[in-house]
């Protein structure tokens, strides 16, 4: 199974943030989610990768081609969702199509207006009056509506309530029914992740801290609730990072079953992605 | 086929896929030979990672529970009865030792045992 | 060449919201100008007026796809730079031509109307062309200076070096006229060269601009 993404080494240096030699492979058929506190480096990463920001060093490709060299081939096939940067919101849906239809080889009218049906958007109004629900709707709609092999999308699910959300998700995992496909997306509410995400990708600080499946993380990874005694008892290399709260130790660790037993710890939870964010972070060693 | 998944108990989910389709296998609702969802069907209709049930049909796979042909997909398998017989019993056998020696260390006889495996068996 | 389509198409609709103010300036314009009634002017004055109106409308643009924050996201469609700065300039010709034409239809139709006889077609050309140069240099400053500073920011930048320009030609102009050369004279004297020297200069002026802008987009960050 070949990588629909590569990223080799890529390092970005701007206004006082650094990315420092990250490195992501996404195989076809899967989806990754990017997980990370705002300003972690989530959204440079995926710039770069779009070669909107110029990467200082790296390689990056995408369907095995030079992201730069072979830019106007590659992003025929790749749907694009930004958080923040969307067309004019003086246009409508229709105005969009005729757009599209000049900027894309493969651009599907039909489905376009098919996807602009089911999420019941207004053909005719301009998206300046659509509620933030809406929008994103209209943004993934052209993001799909042009049979793209790879999508990017930056926090495509934030302003969605949780039915819009859930039904976000719903439409990701039809679109990688088709095992040539694969997404990748960048998203601050993981809970969105721990369902659908086959791979999660850790950035914190500029760098990638882990990428994993999310057996491994959420069936391997367990948190260890325990008093200041046990926790002494602990060595330090069976366990990630700790977190000292008022009444107990959150430990982190990466096998719960080999962890117990060797040390039987009364409290073992099933972690949250959130949670391993949260120590990986606040967290000591 | 129902398959439900439970995001609060500390099985894993692919384990759980597993064991409901091990259990649909051996009681004969899914019969041999018939066809699986494949992978990425179930994960979106479980709305799950696609991961996840590769994992657990993967696992059926090396148990023998289910075959899969490449660009066909999932079927399950033409298995041995007597081996799976022979698996459960196996099965059982370990619990009730489990059981018995718990009974020999809190010093609970054997006939009490028998009367407690009587009243479940009626209960069913 | 399809990819220029659609950020052309992009533009004009998002400039539909504009419509009605266009309908509106082309009303006032056409109505002053038959205030003024018969000077030799209202001819000029409703060419180059149309001409420097549709330019800016055009320029407006920029302003639509940066409040929008649309310039990221254009770059992550299937066109390159080049083309997106391509079609901007190809849009502000376009319409700038399209302005400087309207403008002497209407001067024509205003004369007709009021005069009831055709104005001096040829010195409303050479007017009209006139109109064209001087405005493409504007525009010409304008633009790279918006990809350098930006449509809402870069306004001042813009006034500035377009106030420096217009003082150039002024002085230049003024001078002139303090040497005693008389710039109708001078106009005389080339008469026949000077709708195409207007033509070949403006067109000069929009590629070095285009040169400039692409330089300026290449480097920019999304």
């Amino acid at each position: 199974m070949g990588n629909i993404l590569e990223v080799k080494n890529l390092c970005k240096k701007y206004n006082g943030f650094e990315l420092k030699n990250v490195n992501l492979e996404l195989p076809k058929g899967m989806i990754m989610g990017l997980i990370g506190e705002n300003g972690a480096g989530k959204s440079t990463t995926i710039k770069s990768i779009l070669n909107v920001i110029h990467k200082n060093a790296g390689e990056i490709k995408i369907f095995d081609l030079d992201h730069k060299k072979e830019e106007k081939q590659i992003k025929e096939e790749i749907g694009v969702v930004l958080d923040d940067s969307f067309l004019s919101e003086y246009l409508t849906p229709a105005d969009i199509n005729k757009m599209m239809k000049h900027i894309y080889k493969n651009w599907d009218e039909k489905l376009y207006f098919q996807y602009i049906d089911n999420f019941k958007l207004p053909k005719d109004k301009i998206s300046k009056d659509y509620s933030s629900g809406m929008k994103m709707k209209l943004k993934i709609a052209v993001a799909l509506s042009h049979h793209p092999k790879l999508l990017i999308l930056d926090e495509p699910t934030s302003g969605l309530d949780p039915v819009a959300r859930s039904e976000m998700l719903d439409i990701f995992q039809d679109f990688i029914q088709d095992e040539e496909h694969s997404i990748l997306l960048s998203s601050h509410i993981t809970s969105d992740l721990e369902h659908i995400a086959d791979y999660i990708t850790f950035i914190n600080q500029g760098e990638i801290i882990f990428t994993k499946t999310r057996d491994e993380l959420l069936e391997k990874y367990g948190i260890a609730k325990c008093s200041k005694e046990e926790f002494e008892r602990i060595a330090k290399k069976d366990f990630i990072q700790y977190r000292k709260n008022r009444y107990e130790y959150d430990i982190l660790i990466e096998d719960k079953i080999e962890f117990q037993q060797k040390y039987h710890i009364q409290v073992m939870d099933k972690p949250t992605i959130e949670e391993i964010m949260l120590i990986h972070i606040k967290g000591e060693k | 086929m129902n398959i439900i998944i439970s995001n609060s108990t500390n099985t894993p989910i692919y384990e759980q896929i597993k064991e409901q389709i091990k259990n649909k296998i051996i009681s004969n609702e899914l019969k041999m030979g018939e066809l699986l969802p494949s992978i990425r069907s179930l994960a979106r209709d479980l709305r799950i990672s696609v991961i996840t049930t590769k994992n657990a049909y993967e696992q059926l796979e090396r148990e023998g529970y289910v075959e899969t042909i490449p660009g066909k997909g999932t079927y399950v398998a033409n298995k041995n009865v007597e081996l799976i017989r022979e698996e459960q019993l196996q099965k059982i056998e370990d619990l009730i030792d489990t059981a018995v020696s718990i009974a020999k260390l809190s010093e609970i006889s054997k006939t009490e045992i028998q009367n407690m495996l009587d009243i479940l068996y009626e209960e069913e | 060449m399809k990819a220029i389509k659609g950020l052309i198409t992009k533009d004009l609709l998002q400039l539909k919201s504009y419509r009605k103010t266009l309908i509106i300036f082309l009303i006032i314009f056409t109505l002053v100008s038959i205030e003024q009634e018969s000077t030799n002017k209202i001819g000029s004055m409703l060419a180059v007026m149309m001409t420097l109106g549709f330019g800016m409308f055009s320029i407006a643009t920029f302003s639509y796809d940066e409040l929008s924050k649309a310039e990221r996201y254009i770059l992550t469609l299937p066109v390159t730079k080049k083309e997106v700065v391509l079609a901007r300039y190809i849009l502000v010709i376009t319409s700038t031509l399209l302005g400087c034409f309207v403008g002497l239809i209407l001067s024509i139709f205003v004369s007709l109307v009021m005069n009831h006889q055709l104005p001096n077609i040829e010195n409303l050309l050479s007017i009209g062309l006139g109109g064209i140069f001087g405005i493409g240099v504007v525009e010409a400053i304008q633009i790279p200076c918006i990809y350098k500073f930006g449509a809402e920011k870069g306004k001042i930048q813009m006034f500035i070096i377009t106030a420096i320009v217009a003082f150039l030609f002024g002085g230049i102009a003024f001078i002139g006229e303090k040497m005693n050369i008389s710039i109708a004279g001078t106009l005389d004297w080339i008469s026949n060269i000077l709708p195409i020297l207007f033509g070949v200069m403006t067109l000069f002026v929009y590629c070095v601009s285009y040169k400039i802008s692409y330089g300026i987009y290449k480097k920019k960050e999304f």
